[in-house]
């Protein structure tokens, strides 16, 4: 009797556990579907194949985190980041040493994975932009993500990715690069400090793309910012890159309904 | 999921209190008004190297950070300032500061003339000796680096 009941009472549970895992699955799949902005983003650009370096923190089932990388481009609170790693978002957060502060998008690129978002001021510096020097071919750059940029700077890293040139992307800088997902939107910089691209996607184990400077450029005079350029070297060359980009940039979060 | 983003999103007390502390900030206008590194031989900001300057600009931002801080010490000294602004023996409306910065990037000293109080100089040199400002100095900057501040009236 008693083991009748215990087995009445296992069959209970597996066929609850099993309409849970149902309706978990529902939940799971379509509202990733419909609200990741990672998607929507690839499928206006057709980018398919290519793969956003935004992160989704956590396996979604109402909601969703996305981590990104912003930095500052004036002295009144512009950050620039990648436009899939904010667009869509109902809560965008910037996060950087002990501050905790809430954005707004100013505006979106329409051709490029470009974002202007503010925030109330300006903490730690602004990027500098060059007047004209661009990247050269096999220069090494320095990329990462906000989060990683500590154990980079420990590590004292002077770069990490090297710059290719082929043309096959225009509008892009095209760099051979380790960083993953936590760094879209990260800045690409030279070994002056300066701002050569603004990290978008990876699209083959060693090939990620950043929007390029005159694009950026480009994009930043369209939307009034007062950006900074300069082609002299913004940092020493014994200063660890990794340093100057915690400088500039911050940790960005997109939370989705 | 839920908890997480519960930690994302501060409560209204604390965000309140954050506020606060911002517009205390705001209010006592400790704003750097020009960052220049200067020693014997002097150089201007106008002619020093812009990696000079972008780290004299890291210093006063560092500065200003550690001066809004949410510590018994930063509070303290702008209690002193909003107390004594404008009094004559009240802190002067600007003050100079010389820091040096180590290689590490940690503030090694700090010199300003005497605030007419004793704690308070002691405080706001504790206050701006605290910490590392987060990058190496350029080896060949000339130090000390010479941050000018507004203290501005508050009653």
């Amino acid at each position: 009797m008693t083991f009748l009941a215990i087995r009445a009472q296992i069959a209970g549970h597996m066929l609850t556990a099993a309409g849970c895992v149902v309706v978990i699955a529902q939940l799971w799949s379509l509202p990733v579907a419909a609200q990741s902005p990672l998607q929507h983003s690839q499928r206006r650009q057709g980018l398919d194949a290519s793969k956003p370096l935004a992160l989704p923190q956590d396996p979604p089932i109402v909601g969703r985190l996305l981590n990104g990388t912003a930095f500052f481009v004036d002295q009144s609170g512009s950050m620039l980041t990648a436009r899939h790693a904010v667009d869509h978002c109902a809560r965008i957060v910037i996060v950087k040493e002990q501050h905790r502060m809430q954005a707004r998008i100013v505006a979106l690129s329409v051709k490029y994975d470009l974002a202007l978002i503010k925030v109330s001021k300006t903490l730690g510096l602004a990027a500098v932009f060059p007047r004209g020097t661009v990247a050269a071919a096999n220069e090494m750059v320095f990329a990462n993500a906000h989060d990683a940029l500590p154990r980079m700077r420990d590590a004292g890293v002077l770069a990490n990715s090297r710059v290719e040139r082929d043309g096959s992307e225009p509008g892009h800088l095209i760099i051979d690069s380790p960083v993953t997902y936590g760094a879209s939107g990260a800045p690409v910089l030279d070994k002056h400090g300066l701002v050569q691209g603004v990290i978008s996607r990876r699209t083959r184990l060693d090939r990620v793309l950043a929007v390029g400077l005159a694009e950026t450029k480009a994009f930043l005079a369209a939307n009034g910012v007062d950006f900074e350029q300069d082609d002299r070297p913004q940092v020493s060359p014994f200063t660890p890159s990794a340093e100057r980009a915690a400088s500039i940039s911050a940790h960005v979060t997109c939370l989705t309904n | 999921m839920r908890r997480q983003y519960g930690e994302l999103i501060r409560s209204p007390s604390s965000s309140s209190r954050r506020q606060a502390i911002a517009a205390a900030c705001a209010l006592l206008a400790l704003v750097s008004a020009a960052a220049a590194a200067q020693t014997s031989p002097f150089r201007d900001p106008a002619s020093a190297p812009p990696s000079w300057t972008q780290f004299a600009k890291l210093v006063k931002y560092r500065f200003e950070e550690w001066l809004g801080a949410d510590d018994a010490i930063a509070a303290r000294f702008r209690v002193y300032l909003k107390a004594h602004a404008g009094a004559s023996d009240g802190p002067p409306p600007k003050l100079i500061v010389q820091a040096w910065v180590s290689p590490d990037g940690s503030v090694e000293r700090v010199s300003f003339p005497a605030l007419g109080d004793a704690g308070a100089t002691k405080d706001l040199t504790t206050i701006l000796s605290s910490g590392n400002v987060g990058e190496h100095p350029p080896p060949e900057m000339l130090q000390p680096i010479r941050l000018r501040f507004s203290l501005g009236a508050v009653k």
